[in-house]
């Protein structure tokens, strides 16, 4: 019987190979978006899992509210969080703290600059990473200890058979010597922390200033309960421990009411397994991916999938009375409906199985490409986890159900008589098939909508003014101790600004988006402060072209008693002269009066998702330069680099040259939307193609059908632009009512996403009209080349065509 | 008795009112009878035979096949009575495009749920007696109507019906072709199966043991 079944399916499909064509290509459309999308948030959703003690795993982690009730999520904390944590609770038994950080590694081939963590020994006993050699505990005991993955010790040394190794590495507190104490696996590519070596957080220069400051934050604390969370609650911890170190961040006050006029903290334990999705909390070191964005993707691949249904059914109810014959006769011959079912979704099986095919076929072609846009490394063959291969028979089981189920039982209930005379009983497929056009076409319009929406806000995003001009803007880092810092930042910034390509330089303490320190302070009279703090010299802003607003620049002569302000600060603290001004108690030191002397226009630094904070730009008294910002001549760019690169290593052999351009890094930050809008185009381009393949179909359809009235009416007089506008009325009816199911629902979603942009566009109807128009093209130019064919055709063929 | 129609009626419902086919129908029909219903264009005749072939339901009245009343059967029985029981044979021959000769023939065996290697001898020894075995792998594109109309004959036997519909079965056929398949018609009878053929043609109508006179839905 299979058999029997296998072979009529085979040569009906085969006869018709157009519609067999259009339902197999938009199926593996379909299946391929679907296996990707699967495959994507399988693989955010698995990261993290392999470490063991995973559900007593915390990040600690601060909402701050201001007093505008807005809310900023943050992930640093003040150092001394972490000690004081241990000792209070007897919940939390173990904390580590850990920072990025970068070194400059002196082995045998060379120095190279890495990134690297500082952590507390904690880390290897919290988290679960495989050791190779040493004990990476112990490692972060000791002063000197040093930690290394497998692929920095290959790299810098060939070997991993390392422990004991002196090793010279330059930090910001200096050069000096570690020894490996331990070498582990490279972290999972599904791990959050991803580190090439860990030092000792003593190691780190901060850390020796800031070990027991509560005004700043600068490190993660990831600490382990002794239990799941849920059982305990560390509220009251959190605000014992606010309550006696920064009492003016305490969540209540000392009526115990949430405090107004003034910011707050709500610290909380964030389950590190829910890092990886924590959009809010991202740094340096955590790179969450939005959930957002996942269900965005897995929603276009959800569309295309639908819209491939939809292909299918639809043609095959339109088709039905074609079937008519065979289903009569089966019938006569002894078929009841369950076999006809059977059959009809036996063929809808084989279709989808022949897709599954072609798209693991695509797959194979296009991951590579998709893991390179994505930064991932999915795979089908990997995925032998028994999870996906049934989430995906899942899925073919859904679309052979949501394809098949309502034609097969449409055949299967005719009566065998009509069956046999052809005859369609009450004709109300024709009703389903025009809502069924109507819910396609809608379908298409969304992730159109979708797709512009995404497009535009990316643009405008990265065409909108930040504030400078971050062309031709080369940033220069110099590796080298701290100490020689002053020294060498200053020959290099003049051995540079010597260059007749170069228009000006500065130095700065750190690039655009990073270095900015988040200081907060109560002035004499204990009004709160707070501000983001960059050490730059007298060159910046003409460096980076800002605009001064009022005031004057810094100058040569400007000590650390000179500042500049942006405008938020000037907006958030409510200064009406700001010039002048006197920010006594600065940084919590009693004795320091700086003095605001000039206002800078705000530009941006983070991604335009967050709105400017106010800014602080200050010289750094001792000269703690890391990087150069020069600015030079569009013309020959490639010859200024050359000729800067050849007097760097001329001035300064022992410093290697480190260079990249400023918009480089600013693009860098936009990465997870551009990636979002490449596969956000590829899935509308596919929507359109998918509903236009459809439409053709149908056309073909109605038209074949319509091929005697045609001709009749061709005889009695009518146009051809009459014919067309017959044939073309009910498409343009379907796509303009598609629209009011589309719209909305497209609004919502977008708008939606555009709310976590602090920068946004407006979504306002233009873009809802143009996608409308071009879902409407699309299908009347389907439509008008099949339906210019028919009108033009000589009327006595389609006449004989009977 | 093998069939009894009790005031069995059909009519479709057209616009304001009933367009009646069938009228008070009573009919029965013994076991191993050969019967031949005759009338007019228009008159029903098809209309009758599907009813009896548990094609088509009766708008009222009752049909006991074998002492069943059809209308209370489910679409599971029906299946049942038409591949175990009923042959049917089509004035417009109606095989499947897509199968050939052969598979055609098969179809039936196939929902009896027949094995494979008797299926094969009961299709192998049924081209055989048709002398058809050269056109087993046509499609029914590629036959004449005569041929067409002796591979639906074919189908119709091969599970060894006990009841045997005809609706014109040699309506396309030249006159020698159609006296091949009366004959055929006679043997089957006389080795005891029911035969119930609508026809126009008085001659054909003769071959049967009883002749039922149908107009405008009424018997005569
Ligand atoms: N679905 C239907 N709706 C309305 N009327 C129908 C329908 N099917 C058949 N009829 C009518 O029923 C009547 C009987 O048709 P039937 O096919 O049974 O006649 P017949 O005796 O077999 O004629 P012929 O000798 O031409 O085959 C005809 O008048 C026909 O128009
Ligand atoms: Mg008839």
């Amino acid at each position: 019987m299979l058999k029997h079944y296998l072979i009529s399916t085979l040569r009906r499909l085969g006869r018709a190979k157009g519609f067999t064509a259009i339902n197999i290509i938009g199926m593996s459309v379909g299946l391929t978006g679907s296996v990707l999308a699967l495959l994507l948030v399988r693989y955010e959703l698995s990261f993290d899992k392999y470490h063991e003690r995973l559900d007593r795993i915390h990040l600690v982690v601060n909402r701050s509210v201001s007093a505008s009730g807005k809310v900023d999520h943050q992930p640093w904390l003040p150092l001394p969080l972490g000690p004081e944590l241990l000792a209070t609770s007897t919940e939390i038994v173990r904390s580590a703290r850990l920072t990025l950080g970068e070194v400059i590694v002196h082995g045998g081939s060379g120095s190279f600059e890495e990134d690297i963590l500082f952590g507390e020994p904690y880390l290897f006993e919290m988290l679960s990473f495989a050791v190779i050699a040493g004990d990476p505990v112990a490692a972060l005991a000791q002063p000197d200890g040093l930690v290394m993955t497998r692929q920095s010790a290959m790299k810098h040394f060939g070997t991993v058979d390392l422990i004991g190794q002196p090793v010279s590495l330059t930090t910001e507190a200096g050069r000096r010597e570690f020894r490996v104490l331990g070498v582990v696996e490279n972290p999972p590519a599904q791990s959050t922390l991803q580190f090439q070596m860990v030092l000792p957080l003593q190691a780190w220069l901060t850390y020796t200033t800031r070990a027991l400051n509560w005004n700043a934050s600068n490190t993660h604390i990831l600490v382990e309960t002794a239990g799941p969370v849920g059982k305990f609650d560390l509220t009251d911890t959190f605000l014992a421990i606010l309550l006696k170190n920064r009492s003016d961040r305490a969540p209540v006050t000392d009526q115990g009411e949430i405090p107004t006029g003034r910011r707050y903290w709500n610290l909380s334990l964030l389950p590190f397994v829910e890092a990886h999705l924590s959009p809010q909390y991202a740094s340096g070191l955590l790179q969450p991916v939005d959930p957002q964005n996942l269900m965005i993707l897995a929603g276009f691949a959800a569309i295309l999938l639908i819209i491939a249904i939809f292909n299918f059914m639809l043609l095959a109810l339109g088709r039905l009375q074609s079937r008519f014959k065979e289903v009569g006769v089966r019938r006569v011959v002894g078929a009841n409906g369950a076999d006809l079912t059977a059959m009809f979704m036996g063929e809808v099986l084989l279709t989808a199985l022949f897709a599954l095919g072609i798209s693991f076929l695509i797959l194979e072609l296009t991951l590579p490409s998709f893991n390179k846009l994505l930064g991932r490394d999915l795979a089908l063959t990997t995925a032998t986890d028994l999870g996906f291969w049934a989430s995906l028979l899942l899925l073919v089981g859904i679309l052979v159900l949501a394809a098949g189920l309502y034609p097969a039982r449409k055949l299967a209930s005719l009566q065998p008589v009509q069956a046999l005379h052809g005859i369609d009983p009450s004709n109300p497929e024709k009703r389903s098939i025009q809502l069924g056009v109507i819910l396609q076409i809608s379908l298409t319009i969304i992730i159109l909508v979708a797709a512009l929406v995404i497009n535009k806000q990316m643009k405008f995003i990265q065409e909108q003014p930040l504030g400078f001009n971050e062309s031709q803007v080369v940033l220069y880092k110099i590796a080298t101790e701290m100490d020689e810092l002053p020294l060498w930042s200053q020959r290099l910034k003049e051995v540079l600004s010597r260059d007749s390509g170069v228009q000006s330089v500065a130095k700065v303490s750190y690039s655009v988006n990073r270095g900015w320190n988040r200081l907060g302070w109560r002035d004499n009279a204990g009004k709160p402060w707070r501000a983001l703090v960059k050490d730059v010299d007298e060159d910046y802003l003409k460096t980076m072209e800002i605009a001064l607003l009022s005031g004057r620049d810094l100058a040569a002569q400007d000590g650390e008693e000179a500042m500049l302000v942006n405008e938020a600060f000037v907006e958030a603290f409510g200064l009406d002269e700001p010039i002048g001004y006197v920010l006594d108690g600065f940084a919590g030191d009693a004795d320091r009066d700086p003095t605001i002397i000039g206002v800078f226009s705000d530009f941006h630094f983070f991604s335009l998702r967050s709105e400017v904070a106010p800014m602080i730009l200050w010289k750094n008294p001792a000269e703690y330069y890391q990087y150069l910002l020069a600015r030079i001549a569009a013309d020959d760019v490639s010859g200024t680099l050359q000729r800067l690169g050849d007097s760097w290593k001329r001035a300064a052999p022992g410093i290697p040259l480190n260079y990249n351009f400023l918009d480089e890094d600013i693009q860098a930050l936009y990465i997870q939307e551009q990636k979002l809008q490449a596969v956000t185009r590829g899935a509308a381009i596919l929507a359109l193609t998918l509903s236009a393949m459809g439409l053709l179909g149908m056309a073909t359809i109605e038209i074949s059908r319509r091929t005697k009235e045609i001709g009749i009416r061709k005889v009695l007089g009518a146009s051809v632009p009459e014919i067309m506008g017959l044939l073309s009325r009910r498409m343009v009816v379907s796509s303009l009512l598609a629209n009011i199911i589309a719209w909305p629902v497209a609004w919502i979603v977008m708008q939606k996403w555009l709310g976590s942009f602090a920068y946004r566009i407006e979504l306002g109807p233009g873009i809802l009209l143009g996608a409308a128009s071009l879902a409407l093209l699309v299908s009347l130019l389907t439509l008008g080349t099949l339906a210019m064919r028919a009108a033009t055709a000589n009327p006595v063929d389609s006449l004989r065509y009977e | 008795m093998l069939i009894q129609l009790i005031d069995i009626e059909k009519y479709y419902q057209t616009g304001a009112g009933k367009t009646f086919v069938l009228r008070n129908i009573n009919l029965e029909i013994d076991q191993g009878e050969f019967v031949s219903i005759m009338g007019p264009s228009g008159a029903g005749k098809s209309t009758l035979l599907h009813i009896l072939g548990v094609l088509d339901d009766p708008s009222g009245g009752s049909y006991l096949l074998d002492g069943h009343e059809v209308s209370s059967l489910s679409d599971k029985h029906r299946g049942e009575l038409r591949r175990e029981m009923i042959g049917f044979i089509f004035q417009a021959y109606h095989l499947i495009d897509e199968l050939t000769v052969y598979e055609n023939i098969e179809t039936p065996l196939l929902y009896r749920k027949v094995k494979s290697a008797e299926r094969r001898g009961m299709v192998s020894d049924i081209l055989d007696r048709f002398q058809i075995v050269g056109k087993k792998d046509l499609f029914p594109a590629q036959l004449s109507g005569g041929q067409q109309q002796v591979v639906g004959v074919a189908r119709a036997l091969i599970s060894s019906p006990r009841l045997l519909l005809a609706d014109e079965p040699t309506g396309n056929l030249s006159s020698k072709e159609g006296e091949t398949i009366m004959g055929l018609f006679k043997e089957l009878h006389e080795a005891g199966t029911t035969i119930v053929q609508a026809t126009h043609s008085e001659a054909n109508a003769a071959w049967a043991d009883r002749v039922i006179n149908l107009q405008d839905g009424w018997i005569t």
